[in-house]
């Protein structure tokens, strides 16, 4: 019972809703094996296809000289250009993520999410890794294919618990430049800080030609600001706090973070971020759902 | 403001303070939270703190408004009122010339405080809203002097300033207000002048006024006039005085006669404890009294050899003490002589009219003309000149005699166009024996033809009057005829008077002869004439001051002797100050006359006496204000309030 308890994150229900969809890679990917997406070096590798007629137009250097020698026919060679997917599943364990709204706080939402897509993945061949950090890395789990490699990664995933401070920024860029080949980086974080800084992560885990999804994961109670009495408000990062009355300060604090909101959202759009906001009373079925139909469309977020 | 409850003022001015109480409280009791975008927390409370603060105290502040409004509301706060004078008030000097005159004794409907202390208390209350370094200059009618105040709180000194028994003259109050403007003061200036509005004191009809208005017009600076009119007047009031105090023999005994006059604004039956103090001994008698006015003789058994005495009648203390009491004196006694200058068969009877009754020191003998020189120098009062023609030197030394208090009275006829001791130019002998002359029109009120003691008019209407010559130049008329002919006249010349009757007491003239109005005109003018040989000064309290007065009788606390009733004894005479009679009036100058002797100067008037009459216009006026003030302050609080509610909605 307690093994179950400690995997409470995980929703059957979810999985099982939907456990027929995909997780499709926007880009090309650079698996180790073979699979569904689409691979940058076709015709290099793996498996041979067919031949087919030499038509005007074709590539010369496909042309099987092999076979001319042999028929003095053009015969072009063709092969299976499809790779699996690497994906980092990157959460955020800082304090703040511990934030509890009245629909629960938003690590476990994050774990949710996190062991949903894993269990996707996993179920359609392609590897995952997990990459859980503070101001530091906590936990580092390579991508793998296997079963068991999932349950290690929700077995992780259990024993985690948000604390201190965060690094998002270093984190970000400490990945981007260890991760060699193309891969799907996907953030649950509740990103609050510097947006430029968090930008210039996403670009350069873009120019390593990663594919780039972002669940930001803020709390209604955060978003509205509704307290009506003097608060004396605590750092879940730090040990400082402050004592205000919401009623003087809401007004300049809902405009900072609609700001706030504002600007990441653009940003993320203009640097092919795929930015999904969550709000952990809306649950995940829905942001999942979105986030895994619009990638088999082709709709980009 | 002033306000009719501000008991409800008082007890809902705490709750002022109650947003601003609750508010605190509230910020007190904070909670703890765990937070996660505190970045945010900080600088939403950098940037908004100042703006969103202000915002806070704005409607803090509306909200106490609008308590404070309610308060001033249900409080009836009265418009005009006299604190609200210093609201425009820019004036380096301030000029308070205040009315200390003896009818500001008035008390209020409580009994605490009279008309001065009240006006005192509102000076010093408008006095206080004014900026520091307000200079304070004090006129007042007792002294007539300007004089700085270093502190207001002098005035409430009742010895220093307290109510006098005498008059105020406002138009000279205001004179030296002039002449200090003009030596001292260069800025802009305000007069605050404060009184009950008591005709006397104004006397608009002086032309002095047109002088004053003019030179006030004249000044280079700004002067404003303020006046604070306590115009209150006091429901029941009696007041008693002392018409005269005349020592007589009568009977063979020495008699004091006082002859009381008892006045009230009220008519209702009442019995008055009158107390008459006379030389340290108090009598006391009962009163009846049923219409406004009692004039009554009271008649005190003198001891023989008396040398004459002092004392004081006063009645029962009411709202306006000051008319309370009257001082009299009374000299050693002396006979009234008079003397008759008549070559008709009259004579006697003349000489009977001036001695009516034995045993009184009244004594009348026949005198010829030539006798005058000899005559004159021993204590006369009265010289009665009938069917006689006096020479130049005769006519100059009863002119004389006269202008040293002595009084003459003349009868026709005399020669036409012969004018007698520079005063009567005879006209014509008229005659009318079919249809005769109709006295119809005379001064009832006083001299020699006033009403008796018990208030009985002198039937002068009913004279049968045949003849008569009438003067050319009237004079002082005292009696006319019904076609506007003077049937006695007046000429003052200095202390005395000559009087000219138009018709003779001859048959052949009038019925004068059978003394219903004969008599007690001749006894009235002997009273007259014999002033002049008493000891005893009867003067009105005034700013003139005595020199080495010695109290008698009265207040011996007084500092200023010359401004409080009582006897005084001054050079072995005996002194008697008592309040002008002016003082008793109730005639009011009306505000509009008021406005017109400052139509040329800026002038406001604060009337207590309307403020406090419940005038509903002025109460709506305000309260409505204070409503609007309401409404507005709510308002403003509701927009500001909700204005701070919107980005949540729209989230």
């Amino acid at each position: 019972m307690k093994e179950l308890k400690k995997r409470d994150f995980i929703d059957p229900q979810l999985l099982a809703k939907l456990g027929r969809l995909t997780v499709e890679a926007r880009g090309f990917m650079e698996g180790g094996f073979a699979g569904r997406h689409k691979s940058p070096h076709r015709g290099s590798s793996v498996e041979f296809a067919q031949y087919r007629k030499y038509v005007q137009g074709d590539d010369i250097r496909n042309i099987d000289w092999r076979v001319f020698a042999r028929t003095e026919r053009h015969y072009v060679k063709e092969f299976e250009a499809d790779t699996s997917l690497r994906s980092y599943m990157v959460l955020d364990c800082s304090g703040s993520m511990a934030f509890e709204g009245k629909d629960g706080n938003k690590f476990n939402f994050a774990r949710t999410m996190v062991a949903t897509l894993a269990n996707i993945l996993v179920q359609q061949g392609d590897a995952v890794g997990l990459y859980a950090f503070n101001d530091k890395v906590i936990q580092e789990l390579p991508p793998r294919t296997s079963p068991k490699h999932l349950y290690a990664i929700n077995e992780t995933l259990s024993k985690l618990k948000p604390s201190g401070p965060t690094n998002l920024i270093k984190t970000l860029h400490n990945l981007a430049a260890k991760i060699r080949r193309r891969a799907m980086v996907i953030i649950f974080s509740d990103c609050f800080t510097n947006v430029e800084k968090l930008i210039d992560c996403f670009s350069h885990l873009h120019f390593k030609k990663h594919d780039v999804a972002v669940f930001h994961i803020v709390d209604e109670a955060e978003l509205k600001f509704e307290m009506t009495r003097p608060v004396r408000f605590m750092d879940m990062e730090g040990s400082g706090s402050l004592i205000a009355d919401p009623a003087i300060i809401r007004d300049e604090y809902l405009q900072h973070i609609n700001d706030y909101l504002k600007e990441i959202k653009t940003e993320c759009f203009k640097h092919k971020v795929d930015y999904r906001f969550c709000v952990p009373g809306e649950g995940a079925e829905g942001v999942l759902s979105d986030f895994l139909l619009e990638r088999i469309k082709g709709i980009h977020g | 403001m002033t306000f009719l409850s501000p008991f409800l003022l008082w007890v809902i001015l705490p709750f002022v303070i109650m947003p601003v109480i609750i508010h605190l409280i509230n910020r007190m009791r904070y909670t703890p939270l765990k937070w996660a975008a505190m970045d945010f927390l900080f600088s939403a409370k950098r940037s908004s703190t100042k703006f969103a603060k202000l915002r806070e105290k704005i409607i803090l502040a509306c909200r106490c408004f609008a308590i404070l409004c309610l308060a001033l509301a249900l409080s009836r706060p009265r418009s005009g009122g006299w604190m609200g004078w210093s609201f425009s008030n820019s004036a380096e000097t301030v000029i308070i010339v205040l009315d200390r005159s003896n009818s500001m004794g008035a008390l209020d409907e409580s009994g605490e405080k009279n008309k001065l202390q009240r006006t005192i208390q509102m000076v010093r209350e408008s006095a206080a809203l004014l900026p520091r370094g307000t200079r304070f200059v004090l006129i007042d009618s007792a002294t007539a002097k300007a004089t700085t105040l270093q502190d207001l709180e002098t005035l409430d000194d009742p010895l220093l300033f307290g109510v006098t028994d005498a008059t105020c003259n406002m138009s000279e109050l205001l004179q030296i207000t002039y002449d200090y403007i003009k030596t001292n003061v260069s800025g802009e200036a305000e007069v605050w002048m404060t009184g009950d509005l008591q005709y006397s004191n104004w006397n608009p009809e002086n032309r002095q006024w047109q002088a004053l208005t003019g030179d006030f017009s004249d000044l280079n600076q700004k002067i404003n006039f303020r006046m604070l009119a306590l115009s209150h007047k006091v429901k029941e009031n009696t007041s008693v005085s002392v018409r005269s105090a005349t020592r007589t023999r009568y009977q063979e005994k020495n008699v004091l006669n006082l002859k009381l006059h008892l006045e009230r604004n009220f008519e209702k039956d009442e019995v008055i404890q009158l107390s008459v103090k006379l030389n340290g001994n108090t009598t006391l008698r009962e009163l009846r009294i049923s219409g406004r006015v009692l004039d009554y003789t009271y008649t005190i058994d003198l001891p023989e050899g008396d040398k004459g005495g002092f004392g004081v009648v006063s009645i029962p203390k009411d709202k306006q003490p000051g008319d309370d009491s009257y001082y009299f004196a009374y000299g050693e006694s002396k006979e009234l002589k008079s003397g008759v200058i008549s070559k008709s068969s009259f004579s006697k009877l003349l000489v009977a009219a001036a001695s009516p009754v034995k045993g009184t020191n009244h004594k009348a003998q026949l005198i010829s003309a030539t006798q005058l020189p000899s005559i004159l120098s021993k204590n006369y009062s009265l010289i009665i000149v009938e069917d006689s023609n006096l020479n130049q030197d005769q006519q100059r030394q009863l002119l004389s005699f006269v202008q040293q208090g002595g009084q003459v009275l003349i009868f026709p006829p005399i020669r036409e166009g012969q004018e007698m001791l520079s005063a009567i130019k005879p006209g014509k002998v008229e005659s009318s024996a079919e249809a005769p002359f109709v006295v119809d029109n005379w001064d009832s009120e006083q001299g020699a033809l006033a009403n008796s003691t018990q208030g009985e008019a002198l039937p002068l209407n009913k004279l049968n009057i045949s003849s008569r010559q009438l003067p050319l130049n009237a004079g002082e008329v005292l009696a006319s005829y019904k076609d506007g002919g003077s049937f006695l006249s007046r000429y003052g010349r200095g202390k005395g008077a000559i009087y000219y009757c138009s018709s003779g007491i001859q048959k052949k003239w009038s019925d004068l002869y059978r003394g219903a109005v004969l008599l007690p005109m001749i006894n009235r003018l002997i009273t007259d004439g014999a002033k002049q040989y008493s000891s005893v000064i009867n003067d009105n309290c005034q700013v003139r001051e005595f020199s080495d007065l010695k109290t008698l009788e009265g207040n011996t606390q007084a500092i200023y002797k010359n401004l409080s009733a009582g006897v005084y004894e001054q050079d072995n005479e005996l002194l008697v100050l008592n309040r002008p009679l002016l003082e008793s009036t109730t005639q009011q100058i009306t505000e509009k006359k008021l406005k017109n002797l400052f139509a040329s100067s800026h002038f406001s008037m604060f009337n207590e006496e309307v403020a406090s009459s419940g005038d509903e216009n002025v109460q709506t006026e305000l309260f409505s204000l204070f409503a609007c003030l309401i409404l507005i302050f709510l308002g403003v609080e509701g927009y500001m309030t909700l204005r701070k509610a919107q980005p949540g909605e729209e989230k």
